[in-house]
C-alpha cells in the first residue's frame, strides 16, 4: 500500500508561505487525472514507522 | 475587461498586502461565505428588495400597512438592502477568487498533458522514422522500444513538470533512478536528470536509513512531504544538499521486475529540497499530491519493465 508519511500540525516551524491556490488546483488535478478510490493510499503521523521496523525485525 | 481587471485589483492587493491566505479563508474557504454566496440566494434575495422597494414608493402612501408602520418598514429595508450589498460582494470577490484558482489548474493540468502527450509523440515519432527503413530480419523489439531513451525522457519531463506545474525552482529538483543487485548489495544510478549533479552515493542510501530503501522493503511507494519527519522517522538519509535546504520533499517508488526468474530493481525518486512538493502538514493536499506523483511513476515503470527486458535480453544474448 503506498505511504504518505506526514507531519502532525505544530511539530515542525513552517515559516514559508501557504499557497492556497496551488493547493486547490493539485486536489482539483488529482481528482481528474486519477480514477484510483481514496483508501488507496495510506497516512502515517506518528512514529509507527519505526515500531513497524522493530516488529517485523522481532 | 472588467473581470480581468477586478482580478488584476485583487491580485495585486492581496499580494501587496500579503493577505493572500487571509483573503482566501475570508472569502473562499468559509461555510458563511457558501451559503452567501450561493446562487439561490443570489437569485432571491435581490428581487425581493427590488419589489419590496417598489411597493414602498409606489404605494407607501396610499397602504395602511405601510403607512402605520413605517419605522418598521425602514428596518426591514435596511436589513434587505444591506444583505443584497453584502451578497453581491462576497460572490464578486469568491468568484474572483474562484477565477484565479481555475487559471492555475488550467496551467497545471495544461503542463501534465503536456508531459503525458510528449512521452507519446517521442515514441510515435520513433516508430515513425524506425518503421520506414526496418529490415525483415531486424530485432524490431530492440530498435522500437528503446527505454533507456524514453527513460531519459521522462524523467526530464518530470522535472519540467514539476518547474512549470507546481512552480517549483529547477536548481533545487532531482529526479533519478537507482538501479541495483539486491543479493550482491550493489547499487548504482541507472538514470539521473541532470547527469553533472552529484547526488548521494547509491549504495548509502540503498545501506542506510533512507526513504528510497524504505519504500523497496515496503514494496510500495513512499511519500514524505516534510524530509525533517523522515529524519525523525529514520526514513530519510540526510544528505549535503537537504541539509543545505533544511526542508524538502522526497517521492519514491521501488520497481521489481522478474524476468525469467530474474530480478530487476530499481526505484524510482523524485527529491526537492529548500521547498515543499505541497503544503505538508494539509493530508488533502499531500493525498492530492502523491496521486499525481504516482501517475507519473506508473509512465516511468512501465519504462523500467522494458528497460529490464532489453537487459536481459542483451545480458542473456553476451553469456550465448
Amino acid at each position: 500500500m503506498r505511504q504518505i508519511l506526514m507531519s502532525k500540525p505544530g511539530e515542525f516551524d513552517y515559516t514559508g508561505k501557504r499557497q492556497p491556490v496551488t493547493n486547490l488546483a493539485v486536489k482539483m488535478l488529482a481528482k481528474v487525472i486519477t480514477s484510483k478510490e481514496s483508501g488507496d493510499e495510506v497516512v502515517i503521523v506518528s512514529q509507527k514507522l519505526k515500531s513497524d521496523k522493530e516488529t517485523e525485525q522481532q | 475587461m472588467q473581470l480581468s481587471f477586478c482580478r488584476r485589483v485583487y491580485v495585486s492587493l492581496a499580494k501587496g498586502l500579503g493577505l493572500k491566505k487571509l483573503f482566501y479563508y475570508l472569502f473562499v474557504n468559509n461555510k458563511i461565505i457558501d451559503i452567501l454566496s450561493s446562487r439561490v440566494l443570489s437569485m432571491v434575495v435581490p428581487p425581493i428588495v427590488g419589489l419590496y422597494y417598489g411597493t414602498l414608493d409606489i404605494w407607501g402612501d396610499d397602504w395602511d400597512i405601510v403607512t402605520k408602520y413605517k419605522s418598521q418598514h425602514e428596518f426591514t429595508f435596511t436589513i434587505l438592502a444591506g444583505m443584497t450589498l453584502l451578497i453581491l460582494f462576497v460572490k464578486g470577490v469568491s468568484e474572483t477568487f474562484k477565477d484565479i484558482v481555475s487559471d492555475r489548474y488550467e496551467a497545471l493540468l495544461e503542463s501534465l498533458i503536456v508531459f503525458f502527450n510528449s512521452l507519446v509523440k517521442r515514441k510515435r515519432d520513433r516508430y515513425f522514422q524506425k518503421a520506414s527503413n526496418l529490415r525483415p530480419n531486424a530485432d524490431a523489439f530492440k530498435i522500437f522500444t528503446q527505454p533507456s531513451d524514453q527513460l531519459e525522457f521522462v524523467l526530464d519531463g518530470t522535472k519540467r513538470f514539476l518547474v512549470d506545474g507546481l512552480g517549483l525552482t529547477s536548481k533545487q529538483v532531482g529526479v533519478t533512478i537507482i538501479e541495483g543487485k539486491e543479493d550482491e548489495q550493489r547499487w548504482w544510478y541507472a538514470f539521473k536528470c541532470d547527469s553533472q549533479k552529484q547526488h548521494t552515493r547509491a549504495r548509502d542510501l540503498m545501506t542506510g536509513d533512507s526513504a528510497a530503501k524504505y519504500a523497496l522493503e515496503q514494496g510500495d511507494s513512499v511519500f514524505i512531504p516534510d524530509i525533517r519527519k523522515g529524519v525523525k522517522e529514520g526514513v530519510f538519509f540526510p544528505s549535503q544538499r537537504s541539509k543545505k535546504g533544511k526542508i524538502g520533499s522526497v517521492f519514491c517508488k521501488p520497481v521489481r521486475v522478474n524476468v525469467n526468474n530474474e530480478d530487476y530493481v530499481y526505484i524510482f525518486t523524485i527529491a526537492v529540497y529548500g521547498q515543499f512538493l505541497c503544503t505538508p502538514y494539509d493530508e488533502s493536499v499531500c493525498k492530492a499530491c502523491e496521486r499525481i506523483l504516482d501517475e507519473i511513476a506508473d509512465r516511468v515503470e512501465l519504462e523500467l519493465y522494458l528497460h529490464s527486458m532489453t537487459q536481459y535480453k542483451e545480458n542473456k544474448g553476451k553469456a550465448a
